[in-house]
C-alpha cells in the first residue's frame, strides 16, 4: 500500500476500536444516548419556570433561548471529555502499542478525533430529534444547517481534548483539567445567558472563548429557523467591535479555533 | 561475516541529574539471540524504549538495518517489533480483532491480513480462542497474543522486556519453542530481558547491565568459562553483587549523580 492510503486506513481502524469498544459497552452506549434527554428536561424545562415570560423581550421564550444552549454544552462537555480512552491507554500501558507503529503521530491523532466527533456529534444530534420536547419545531432546514456545526464543534472539542490528554499524564490529572476547564467556558460561552451587559472583564472571557462563536452559529439556526427575524436573533450576542457577530463569522472563528487544536493535538503526540 | 542489525553506540539516558543509562554501546546481529540481563532498575527497559523511539537518548546514536532510529522514527519503526514489560493488549477486543488492528497500523495488505492473523494465532495456540474477548484470557494467553502481534509484521528484530515474567514452566517453554522456531523459519533477531537466568544459557550472546552501564558481553559458555561459574546465575551474582538494589539505592544512585555531575 501507498503512504496516504496506508495512513488512512490506520486512521479508520483506530476510529473503528473506539467505536467498536462505545458499542460493546452497553452501560456506557446508552447512557451516552439516554444524556440529552435528561438535559432538555432538567435544565431546559427546569430553567424554563425560572424565567418570566417576556424576561428576553417577548418575541422568544426561555426555552427556545436556551434549546442551542443546551445542544452546544452538551458537545462542549462529551467533546471535552472524549479523549478519556487515550488517558486510560497510556495508564494500561496500551497506548506504546500506537506509538511504536509505522505510522504518522497526526495519523493516531486524526484517528481518535473522529472517533471522538462521531461520538460526540451522535449525541447532539439526538438532541436535535428530541427538539419537539421543549416546543421547537423540527425542520428540514435547520436539521441541514445544525448538522455541520455540530460535527465542526464536536471536531473542535474533541481535538482539544486528545491535545489535553498529550498534555497531561494521569487519569484523575485529566478528570481535574476537564473540570477547571468545561465550566469557566460554560458559562462564558452564552449558553445559558444573553451575553449582553456584562462587566468587562467577562466580555474579553467571552471574546477569548472558542465555544461563543459555535453556540452563537447554533443560536442564529434554530432561531431563524424558528421564524425569528435576524435583529432580535442576534440579539443575544456574541459581539465583535460593537456589533453583532454573523453566522459566516462565527463558523470562521470556529473553524480557526478547531485548526489551532488540532495542531496542538498533534504536537502533543510528536515524539 | 555480515554486519550488525542493531548498532547502540555511546547511548545515555537522564532523568533529572539522574543516569538511568550511562554510555551503553552494544551490537545486535541478524538472526540473533541476545540477553539482556541486570538487577532491577539497571535501565534494561529505559535502553529498550530508546531503542524502539519512545523515548529520545539524551546522546548517543542508534542505527537500525542502516536507519538513524533517532532521526528516522519512522521508517525505523517498521523494522522492529516489540512486546512490552507491561501488558499492552486491547483487552476489550478479541484476539483477532487486536492482530488486525495491528495489521492496519503496520500496513499489511488487505490480501495477507487474514492469512497471517491465521498464521500467529496458529503458532502461539490461541486460533481455538480468536474471537473471545481478551479480557477473559490468562495472562499467559495475553503474553502469546502479544507475541503473535510483535511476530506478525515479520520485524527484522523483535524486543522482548521480560517476556516471561509471570509465566509457569510450560509457558515459558512454549515461549521459547516459538522463539526458536521464528529464528530458524525467518531469521529474526531477537533482543530479549529476562530474570529467569536459566533461560539466558539458551541465547547466542549475554550482554550485562548494571547501574546503567554494560560490564559484559559475551557468549553464556565465555562468561561461565571467564569466571569459573557453573551457572549463569553465578555469573550474574559475581558480577553484580549480593545485595538488593533498593537497599543499595543510596549509595549506587548517589555515585551514579556523582558521576554525571563531577563531568560537568
Ligand atoms: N521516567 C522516569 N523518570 C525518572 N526515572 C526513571 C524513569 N524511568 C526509569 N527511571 C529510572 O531509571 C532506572 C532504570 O529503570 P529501568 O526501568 O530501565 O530498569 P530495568 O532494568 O528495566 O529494571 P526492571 O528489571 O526492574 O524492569 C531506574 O532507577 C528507574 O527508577
Ligand atoms: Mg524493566
Amino acid at each position: 500500500m501507498d503512504g496516504l492510503s496506508r495512513e488512512m486506513a490506520a486512521v479508520g481502524a483506530i476510529w473503528w476500536r473506539d467505536v467498536i469498544q462505545f458499542l460493546r459497552n452497553k452501560g456506557r452506549s446508552a447512557s451516552h444516548l439516554a444524556m440529552p434527554l435528561m438535559w432538555l428536561l432538567l435544565f431546559g424545562v427546569g430553567m424554563n419556570r425560572a424565567f418570566r415570560p417576556g424576561a428576553l423581550g417577548g418575541e422568544i421564550s426561555y426555552l427556545q433561548f436556551v434549546y442551542p444552549g443546551i445542544v452546544g454544552m452538551t458537545i462542549l462537555f462529551s467533546g471535552l471529555f472524549s479523549a478519556f480512552g487515550i488517558v486510560a491507554d497510556r495508564e494500561f500501558g496500551y497506548l506504546k502499542a500506537f506509538l511504536v507503529a509505522p505510522i504518522r503521530p497526526s495519523s493516531m491523532v486524526l484517528g481518535r478525533i473522529l472517533s471522538g466527533t462521531t461520538l460526540t456529534a451522535l449525541q447532539a444530534l439526538v438532541m436535535v430529534g428530541l427538539a419537539p420536547i421543549v416546543g421547537i419545531s423540527l425542520s428540514l432546514p435547520m436539521v441541514l444547517q445544525l448538522g455541520p456545526i455540530i460535527i465542526l464543534f464536536a471536531f473542535a472539542t474533541t481535538a482539544a481534548s486528545v491535545a489535553l490528554a498529550g498534555l497531561v499524564r494521569s487519569h484523575i490529572g485529566f478528570i481535574v483539567a476537564n473540570q477547571f476547564l468545561a465550566l469557566p467556558i460554560f458559562f462564558t460561552c452564552g449558553a445559558v445567558f444573553p451575553l449582553v451587559n456584562l462587566p468587562a472583564w467577562m466580555d474579553l472571557l467571552v471574546m477569548i472563548n472558542p465555544a461563543t462563536y459555535a453556540v452563537g452559529a447554533l443560536r442564529l439556526v434554530v432561531l431563524t429557523t424558528q421564524g425569528v427575524g435576524w435583529p432580535v436573533a442576534a440579539r443575544f450576542g456574541p459581539f465583535l467591535f460593537g456589533r453583532p457577530v454573523g453566522l459566516a463569522a462565527d463558523l470562521a472563528i470556529t473553524v480557526g479555533f478547531t485548526a489551532l487544536f488540532f495542531a496542538l493535538a498533534v504536537r502533543a503526540f510528536r515524539a | 561475516m555480515v554486519g550488525p542489525l542493531l548498532v547502540v553506540k555511546d547511548l545515555v539516558k537522564e532523568f533529572g541529574g539522574f543516569r538511568a543509562v550511562d554510555g551503553v554501546s552494544l551490537e545486535l546481529f541478524p538472526g540473533e539471540i541476545l540477553a539482556f540481563l541486570g538487577p532491577n532498575g539497571a535501565g534494561k527497559t529505559t535502553t529498550i524504549a530508546m531503542i524502539t523511539t519512545l523515548i529520545k537518548p539524551t546522546s548517543g546514536a542508534i542505527t537500525l538495518g542502516g536507519v538513524d532510529v533517532v532521526r528516522q522514527a519512522e521508517a525505523a519503526k517498521a523494522l522492529f517489533g516489540v512486546v512490552f514489560q507491561e501488558a499492552a493488549v486491547d483487552r476489550d477486543l478479541t484476539a483477532r480483532e487486536n492482530l488486525w488492528l495491528h495489521a492496519v497500523l503496520y500496513g499489511l495488505p488487505r490480501s495477507e491480513r487474514e492469512e497471517r492473523i491465521e498464521e500467529m494465532l496458529r503458532l502461539v495456540e490461541l486460533i481455538d480462542r480468536r474471537d473471545d474477548l481478551v479480557r477473559t484470557f490468562s495472562g499467559g494467553m495475553q503474553r502469546r497474543l502479544e507475541f503473535a502481534r510483535g511476530l506478525m509484521t515479520r520485524p527484522r528484530v523483535l524486543f522482548l522486556d521480560e517476556p516471561t515474567l509471570g509465566l509457569d514452566v510450560q509457558s515459558r517453554e512454549r515461549i521459547w519453542s516459538y522463539i526458536e522456531r521464528i529464528r530458524s523459519d525467518y531469521g529474526t533477531a531477537f533482543f530479549l530481558t529476562t530474570h529467569y537466568l536459566e533461560e539466558a544459557e539458551r541465547v547466542d550472546r549475554v550482554a550485562i547491565i548494571d547501574h546503567g552501564r554494560l560490564i559484559a558481553v559475551d557468549t553464556p559458555g565465555g562468561l561461565k568459562a571467564s569466571h569459573g561459574a557453573a551457572s549463569m546465575d553465578e555469573v550474574f551474582l559475581t558480577l553484580t553483587g549480593h545485595g538488593i538494589r533498593d537497599e543499595q539505592l543510596d549509595a549506587a544512585s548517589l555515585q551514579r549523580v556523582f558521576r554525571h555531575r563531577r563531568k560537568q
